[in-house]
């Protein structure tokens, strides 16, 4: 049988180290997928998920099994996203050059002749993505978050609510925007179908 | 009968299906006579493929074992800094929330025994006569010890005899060595 989360955080408040690791490696991908697609940075994002596990590790003595370990986790890496994106803002930099993870240190327009030595599909396919991920960029920090937990993270609307720290309409209208935000901005660079196609 | 007004701010929830069946079902009854409606859940699922087109990434191998070497460095640390009190406090911690987690996952019967083991225990300790003289041994090496919350307290007391001199005393102040300076006469 499986261990719960909940289990295992208890574990870990006692200092059990592999209690600790055996979360590490269930969230640890699903952790820098969400860091990663919130701020557009791959390097960075591997910082910022060690940096939510630390911080799990830390406060796993104030750890309350009351509440998800799931919806405790994403709220730290959440506000650790945050940060960063407002951070971000402020220095007004866009890490263009970390979009993919297996590339160090390459500029936008270097990875693309890079890519452009690949087959046409897979040039395409890698274009897009950068494309996509720009345009998660462009959304507002609230409903980036919601879209990205929804999307990706497969959460409930409800935990979503916990994670974002706020009420389940206001959930339910963040990704709403979001969506809708987002298809007209694909829309606007040619992804997606534009509003006058057919059905 | 359900209006597009009505019907649009819904769409989003209704593709995640994040609302009871029956107004799932109110809202399929809609788009099926709705090409407007329709058309924009086509589009929201549209944006969803579209978002699913990322490839999830990997953290790299040495993603785990650092990060366990920087968990190792905090424990280290902690261990040096929370004295032996401490730890055994952390551990009742977390043994009675524990505890409370049970009782909610296991249910009853799980419940009862426990409370009939901690009362026991309370009832052996209550009924246990500690020795007099044992303790205030244990209050004079206590004592003794120099934590930070007696060098808060020692702290205090001079203050408190500082601002508050008893009468009796006041009258020789000038002459007492012993007596502090009153702080507010000094200025
Ligand atoms: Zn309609």
């Amino acid at each position: 049988m499986r261990t719960s989360d909940e289990e295992l955080m208890m574990k870990c408040r006692n200092g059990d180290m592999s209690a600790f690791e055996l979360i590490v490696m269930r969230y640890k991908d699903l952790i820098t997928n969400f860091i990663y697609r919130s701020i557009g940075d791959y390097h960075r994002a591997e910082d910022l998920a060690q940096e939510t596990f630390l911080r799990v590790f830390r406060g796993a003595n104030r750890y309350e099994p009351k509440c998800q370990f799931k919806n405790w986790l994403y709220l730290i890496a959440t506000n650790l996203c945050r940060n960063e994106i407002r951070d971000r803002k402020r220095r007004n930099t866009t890490y263009l050059d970390d979009l993919v993870p297996d590339s160090e240190e390459v500029s936008y327009f270097e990875l693309m002749q890079d890519v452009s030595q690949l087959p046409d599909e897979v040039y395409e396919k890698k274009e897009q993505q950068i494309i996509i991920q720009q345009t998660i960029n462009r959304l507002p920090e609230n409903q980036r978050l919601a879209l990205l937990l929804v999307s990706y993270q497969n959460l409930r609307y409800d935990e979503i609510a916990e994670v974002l720290e706020c009420s389940v309409s206001a959930v339910k209208s963040l990704i709403h925007r979001a969506r809708q935000n987002m298809k007209t901005l694909l829309i606007e660079i040619g992804i997606g179908e534009s509003s006058h196609a057919k059905v | 009968m359900l209006k597009c007004e009505n019907v649009q701010p819904q769409l989003s929830a209704y593709v995640d299906r994040e609302m009871p069946l029956w107004t799932i079902q109110l809202i399929q009854w809609h788009l099926k006579r709705c090409p407007s409606c329709a058309r924009e859940t086509m589009r929201l699922r549209q944006t969803n493929k579209i978002l699913h087109q990322l490839d999830p990434v990997k953290t790299s191998d040495n993603f785990l074992p650092d990060l366990m070497r920087r968990a190792a460095a905090i424990t280290v640390i902690e261990k040096e800094r929370v004295s032996a009190v401490r730890r055994i406090l952390r551990r009742l911690e977390s043994s009675f929330a524990w505890m409370l987690y049970s009782f909610r996952t296991r249910g009853r019967p799980y419940a009862v025994v426990t409370s009939l083991a901690v009362l026991a225990t309370v009832v052996s300790i209550t009924l246990y006569q500690p020795r007099l003289t044992l303790l205030s041994n244990d209050t004079v090496t206590l004592a003794q010890a120099p934590t930070d919350k007696q060098a808060l307290l020692v702290e205090f007391e001079i203050v408190s005899i500082n601002q508050f001199p008893k009468p009796h005393l006041s009258s020789n102040r000038r002459t007492s060595p012993l007596t502090p300076v009153d702080p507010h006469q000094a200025r």
